[in-house]
């Protein structure tokens, strides 16, 4: 075995990349842990689908950190799509466009609601004006607190409060997609969380990088090899060594390494219960945990296409949610193990935007469908058979074009919460084991691609490094 | 724990003794608070021997293959350093570092433990035993503690054998009962626990193997006292212990109990929060002037309030009134003069009072 590591990330997705390169060129001696035998993790391209590069962890970029597109150095990342607009499918073919343009936006709201089209301008200022005020605590992790009465106000309301004042519903289901859990109280503060972001330049776009996702995989890839971190594939790790500090990993072939941190890419749950030492967390921090287990999630599915879906609208985010009341009826059927009645859907041509996601004259379809049990019963075949006949609904003969697919089915993420999305960097990276920093999915303040917790949770774990001069 | 109060396994026997049916309430349990003369049964652990009902003691097996996993995440220092036959008095933290619980945890066996308190606290100690399927019951036994400067003697005299060191114990088969003689107790002397079925003997065996060198019974009042002039300070009665998971106070610092807690046991929960605890406050003993006691009072120095008594006690050996105290650590000095709200003056004075002793030289 070689000389014992400074780090040793766990999880060679985006997050951990990120993670292990920043410490790297920090001069640490880093050592990334991946289980499967490919990096890249969620964002790698679809192995199933040959000669697609599209992705099942997403299809576009919403929250990718500037900072680290230019620490490390990602100069090849181009985008094929700067700024997709939503479009909101309805069933009698009047899509409610939302885009950059305000006027076009506050036009086609007004075709339904004249009320709700000033009303959406006035919440759009504000929320895009206090997620410019936020960035210092969800870009840098500064922690100072936030006296805007609108942010106290949003991190306790849920986004179906929030919305009460507008009267469409299909816009109030439209806008409610990016609140993750839009019953839930902090679900409003999700939304300027969302609008804090910024894509290519623009606040609150959706962009999509050429050669999708698995391309920025890919750079982070070669800038982790030239930073110089020793990577391992194949290697999973059964548990975290810990006594009063981490002391390092246990592979599931029973081989130890240690090493003075360990930073995790996964999930907080599973981090502390089912990789540390019985209640290393501690004993009121475990049975918190417990008692939050996740009941739903995302799937993703690519349909691989013989030829392009028709929406009758232009290209864009193609959102399927008719009803606000639709997630509160989907999260409670989802909680009992079932898939709801009216699946709540986005789906992107992804290859409207970059035809070389696909092998030439083909399409690729990428759908991700919110709030679905993490063991729905009829597994993906029932999932399968029911995305098709929603997206049916809005682009006939779908089913005759389909040669291939690939999905994801939903995976336990930690849940969301008000709390966490308002909590300083430092609250979600650090765990009550000394020496064990998340620096992924567990990290982030909501579920995105963005690195952000890599980048930050090397600060963190690269001060305390340098702080705790242990032998 | 049942909000019902209970009878002690010695209740028939005591019932008969308390002569004034003078009653106090202790986690639970119905006790003589004292048997005619409080102030009386105070001095005779320091004269002669006291003996009293302890059975209302919170007492629970621990149990398992992990238990002694299970214990070394619980307590502030090491079981895995117990041999059967041992035991230690340690602290359980909450997951921020404060004290939650203390007690004696004795070892019976590879897999099986004890653990006795003054207070009980199931939930916490049930639902983390149960993350390493440890098994926990709570334990209905008679206890009586013999103390004083006679104790060895009467220890003799009742047969019970070789002597015992402090925080030992031994399980014997004592002239037809099963009993367990326990050392764990703050004051000298020993222990002894029986069935609950058995209790009545084993009372009238040890007031009568007592009798010749005038073992006094005393009750909950004296006990206090007692405890008070050692400086033992009783969750519950004295301070308030942590009951949220996540509470930061009162720390080990604050209540001086940081005597329990071993540096080098590296994997107790509240570890790292308690390292980095500051130590602003400590405990101290306060000497009232006069014989009022002044529990729960706020202490003064030059106007300013620098922390408060705890328990507060008229102690007959000591003849004036004495009290515990949390008071910040520039005002622990001993020698350090203070001053009640109501002008009463008050010196800091280092702990114990007073202690019992051994024996009495002859």
């Amino acid at each position: 075995m070689s000389a014992r590591s400074d780090a040793i990330v766990i999880g060679g997705g985006l997050n951990g990349l990120v993670a292990a390169t920043y410490l790297a060129k920090a001069g640490r001696k880093v050592l990334l842990l991946e289980a499967e035998e490919i990096l890249g993790g969620s964002c790698r391209a679809s192995a199933a689908l040959p000669g697609v590069r599209a992705s099942l962890g997403a299809h576009a970029l919403t929250a990718l950190d500037p900072r680290l597109v230019k620490d490390l150095g990602l100069r090849g990342l181009k985008f094929a799509a700067r700024d997709l607009p939503t479009v909101a499918l309805r069933p009698d073919g009047h899509h409610l466009v939302l885009g950059r343009d305000a006027h076009a936006s506050a036009r086609a709201i007004a075709a339904q609601s004249p009320a709700d089209a000033e009303t959406y301008r006035r919440m759009r200022s504000e929320i895009f004006a206090l997620g410019r005020a936020m960035r210092p605590l969800w870009w840098d992790g500064l922690s100072d607190a936030f006296s805007d009465p609108l942010f106290s106000r949003l991190k306790v309301a849920s986004a179906t409060a929030f919305l009460s004042n507008l009267e469409s519903e299909p816009l109030k289901a439209a806008i409610a997609f990016d609140a993750g859990m839009p019953m839930q109280s902090g679900s409003a503060l999700a939304l300027v969380w969302r609008a804090a972001q910024e894509m290519c330049g623009l606040q609150g776009a959706m962009a999509m990088p050429f050669g999708g996702v698995a391309a920025l995989a890919d750079m982070l890839i070669i800038a982790a090899q030239a930073a110089g971190i020793e990577i391992r594939t194949k290697a999973r790790v059964a548990k975290i060594l810990a006594d009063s500090a981490v002391a390092g990993v246990s592979l599931d072939t029973g081989e130890e390494i240690y090493s003075r941190a360990v930073l995790s890419s996964l999930s907080r749950r599973e981090t502390l219960l089912d990789l540390s030492p019985t209640a290393a967390a501690g004993f009121s921090e475990t049975a918190r945990l417990e008692r939050a287990a996740p009941l739903t999630g995302d799937a993703a599915i690519l349909f691989l296409l013989n030829a392009a879906p028709d929406f009758g609208a232009p290209n864009g985010r193609f959102l399927i949610a008719e009803r606000l009341d639709a997630y509160a009826a989907a999260e409670s059927i989802a909680r009992e193990g079932r898939l709801p009645d009216e699946l709540l859907i986005e789906a992107v041509v992804a290859t409207a935007a970059d035809p070389s996601l696909a092998p030439t004259g083909l399409h690729v379809l990428s759908v991700r469908v919110h709030g679905l049990p993490l063991a729905p019963e009829g597994g993906s075949a029932e999932i399968i058979k029911r995305v098709i006949a929603a997206l049916e609904r809005h682009t006939p003969h779908l089913r005759e074009r389909i040669i291939g697919l690939d999905i994801r089915l939903p995976y336990e993420q930690d849940v969301f919460s008000g709390e966490r999305l308002a909590a300083a960097y430092a609250e979600r990276v650090e765990t009550p084991v000394e020496g064990l920093f998340l620096c992924g999915t567990g990290a982030e303040p909501m579920n995105a691609i963005s690195g952000r917790a890599g980048r930050l949770a090397a600060g963190i774990a690269q001060a305390w490094l340098a702080r705790e001069k242990r032998a | 724990m049942s909000m019902l109060v209970r009878a002690t396994p010695f209740h028939s026997r005591a019932a008969a003794a308390n002569r004034l049916n003078a009653w106090a309430n202790r986690n639970g349990y119905t006790l003589a608070s004292h048997y005619g003369d409080a102030n009386a049964e105070a001095l005779a652990p320091h004269t002669t021997a006291a003996i009293a009902d302890v059975s209302w003691r919170w007492r629970v097996s621990i149990e398992g293959a992990r238990a002694e996993e299970f214990l070394s995440r619980l307590l502030t220092r090491n079981p895995a350093k117990l041999t059967p036959g041992q035991a230690f008095k340690a602290l359980w933290l909450t997951d921020h570092g404060a004290v939650r619980g203390a007690g004696a945890v004795a070892r019976l066996g590879r897999e099986t433990f004890r653990l006795v308190s003054t207070q009980s606290d199931l939930d916490w100690i049930a639902s983390g035993a149960a993350l390493f399927d440890v098994r926990v019951s709570e334990i209905e036994e008679g206890g009586l503690a013999i103390i004083g400067p006679y104790a060895n003697k009467i220890f003799d005299a009742a047969g019970f054998g070789e002597a015992l060191n402090a925080l030992t114990f031994r399980k014997m088969f004592w002239r037809g009962l099963d009993i367990m003689l326990t050392r764990f107790g703050e004051h000298g002397g020993f222990e002894v626990w029986c069935k609950p079925d058995d209790a009545p003997i084993l009372w009238g065996r040890l007031l009568k193997a007592g009798e010749p060198l005038a073992m006094k019974l005393v009750g909950l009042q004296a006990m206090d006292v007692l405890d008070l002039e050692a400086g033992v300070p009783r969750p519950e009665r004295d301070y308030d212990a942590a009951r949220d998971g996540f509470a930061m106070a009162p720390t080990p610092y604050d209540l001086k109990l940081e005597s329990l807690i071993d540096y080098d046991h590296l994997l107790f929960n509240g570890r790292t929060a308690f390292l980095s605890t500051p130590r602003s406050q400590t405990r101290v003993g306060v000497e009232l002037d006069g014989d009022r006691p002044a529990p729960y009072t706020n202490l003064m120095r030059n106007g300013q309030r620098v922390g408060a008594t705890m328990n507060s006690l008229y102690s007959p050996a000591l003849q004036r009134a004495i009290a515990l105290a949390i008071v910040d650590v520039a005002s622990a000095e001993p020698g350090t003069r203070l001053t009640l709200p109501d002008g009463t003056a008050a010196k800091v004075v280092s702990l114990p009072f007073l202690s019992v002793p051994d024996s009495i030289a002859e």
